[in-house]
């Protein structure tokens, strides 16, 4: 009987996780590239030196996200673990961090006059660390230096 | 301006994420663990099925240790079937160790199992519609010759070894998994023997049951009387056959085994002792042993009575109601 219960938990959180994820993540997607068309002016780059006249000032700008699995996600992500290969569940995920702490970084250097940002780095963090009962999230944290041109 | 020089390209979406529907993506790592799980369960289940008859007697009675307190508290009937058991048992010794207890189930069930720690458990139904002492012989024979051979540890090792299967794919039930395979609920009943074991043990059967009376017509009777139940009724199966499949390759390789040991087929049936036969008024007239020796003439009065004992197990269960 209590097997029986935790079957059927077990399959309302799978199924939760599925459609809430996935409503989650396409409404994500296209918050994203919304925001990637609107903030297209404000260029990054990875190079540290850029080719510009040292009047301009510099700033630090910095964007970061916490993006966390699903129940679905995090099922489907343990069943490959067991074969090894590509966890294409994670990989959605690791895109829309990347790509939102990208465009929150933008928008301080927006915010701060910036329209250019030189030597953009990534950082990411485990939220959960080394601790595996907890849920999985991952934290992006984009930066970079900002140049404003003096008014 | 030489900003100009600088620009960012779009690029294009969704070259980090793969394609793949994430419910095809489950579904094949589903199928995957299923057909490696199938595989390793089938492979542990026969390692286990051969290790588990090589545990000594003892580890299997402390096992069943743990379920003694659902065992009924024994009395007459009870003391009468241990000595049954007894006489069989010095007829055709068991192995060094092994010990066979006998419990009466007060219920009108038409069955009797062996489970681990040789407990031979016999429900009311089953006696009540034994004919004679020789038939029920047969019955704890059959399950006597399921303890002798070790089958209810061999049906252990293979729930084990499936149980363990099915917690590789719920990994989270999987530290409590020897407490939920050796828990009580299922331990009593749960032990399933296949049909090669039920053959097995009804060789086994034969030989004790030969040993005690000198010859085997307890079998002969034992399988007319539970033909004649098949046929009675067939809506109403009793759940011996569940167990106990009842085929013509069954009998076929009992009357073979009769055959080429040369036990007779015939002899003299014992009926029940008074004492039995007035604590169950159910039970099937005293005549039955006359019936069962008159192996082709049945006449009409035997069938009222064996009706009439159909009809009172019937009632058993609407009145508990």
């Amino acid at each position: 009987m209590l097997d029986l219960l935790n079957i059927i938990l077990f399959c309302c959180l799978a199924t939760v996780g599925y459609v809430a994820g996935r409503f989650a993540e396409q409404r994500h997607y296209r918050f994203i590239r919304s925001r990637e068309r609107e903030l297209a002016d404000v260029l990054v780059f990875a190079s540290r030196f850029p080719v510009l006249p040292h009047a301009d000032k510099q700033v630090l700008v910095a964007g970061s996200v916490v993006i966390s699995e699903d129940y679905f996600k995090r099922m489907v992500s343990g069943l490959q673990s067991l074969f090894g290969g590509r966890l294409k569940s994670y990989e959605s995920l690791v895109d829309r961090a990347r790509r939102e702490a990208v465009l929150r970084m933008k928008e301080e250097a927006r915010a701060q006059g910036a329209r250019m940002i030189f030597n953009v780095k990534f950082q990411t963090f485990s939220i959960p660390g080394k601790n595996r009962n907890s849920g999985g999230a991952v934290e992006v944290l984009a930066y970079g230096t900002g140049l404003v041109r003096p008014a | 301006m030489r900003a100009i020089e600088y620009s960012n390209p779009p690029l294009p979406d969704g070259i980090n994420v793969s394609r793949t529907h994430p419910l095809l993506d489950f579904a094949r790592l589903v199928a995957a663990l299923l057909a490696i799980t199938v595989i390793a369960v089938v492979v542990l289940a026969l390692v286990a099925e051969r290790l588990a008859a090589r545990v000594p007697f003892e580890v299997e009675q402390s096992l069943a240790a743990q379920f003694s307190d659902q065992l009924p508290v024994p009395n007459d009937i009870s003391r009468y079937l241990q000595g049954l058991a007894d006489r069989l048992t010095a007829a055709d010794p068991l192995p060094p160790g092994v010990k066979i207890t006998v419990h009466f189930m007060d219920e009108p069930t038409v069955n009797a199992f062996a489970t681990l720690g040789g407990h031979v458990v016999v429900y009311r139904g089953l006696m009540e519609a034994m004919p004679n002492e020789n038939a029920l012989a047969m019955v704890l024979a059959h399950e006597i010759a399921h303890v002798r051979l070790r089958h209810p540890a061999t049906s252990m090792g293979r729930g084990l070894a499936v149980g363990l299967g099915l917690s590789v794919i719920s990994a989270g039930t999987g530290d409590n998994l020897a407490a939920q395979a050796l828990g009580s609920a299922g331990l009593l009943t749960g032990l399933s023997f296949s049909r090669e074991q039920e053959l097995e043990a009804d060789e086994a059967g034969l030989v004790s049951l030969s040993a005690l009376y000198g010859h085997v017509q307890g079998a002969d009777a034992l399988f007319q009387r539970m033909a004649e139940l098949l046929f009675a009724d067939e809506y109403r199966v009793p759940a011996f056959f569940s167990t106990h499949p009842l085929d013509e390759e069954r009998i076929y390789a009992i009357q073979d085994l009769a055959e080429r040991n040369r036990w007779p087929s015939q002899g003299e049936l014992t009926p029940f002792p008074e004492a039995i036969r007035i604590q169950l008024p159910a039970m099937t007239s005293g005549e039955g042993e006359d019936d069962s020796l008159s192996a082709d003439g049945e006449d009409d009065g035997v069938r009222d009575v064996e009706e009439h004992g159909l009809v009172e197990d019937s009632q058993a269960p609407d009145q508990a109601k």
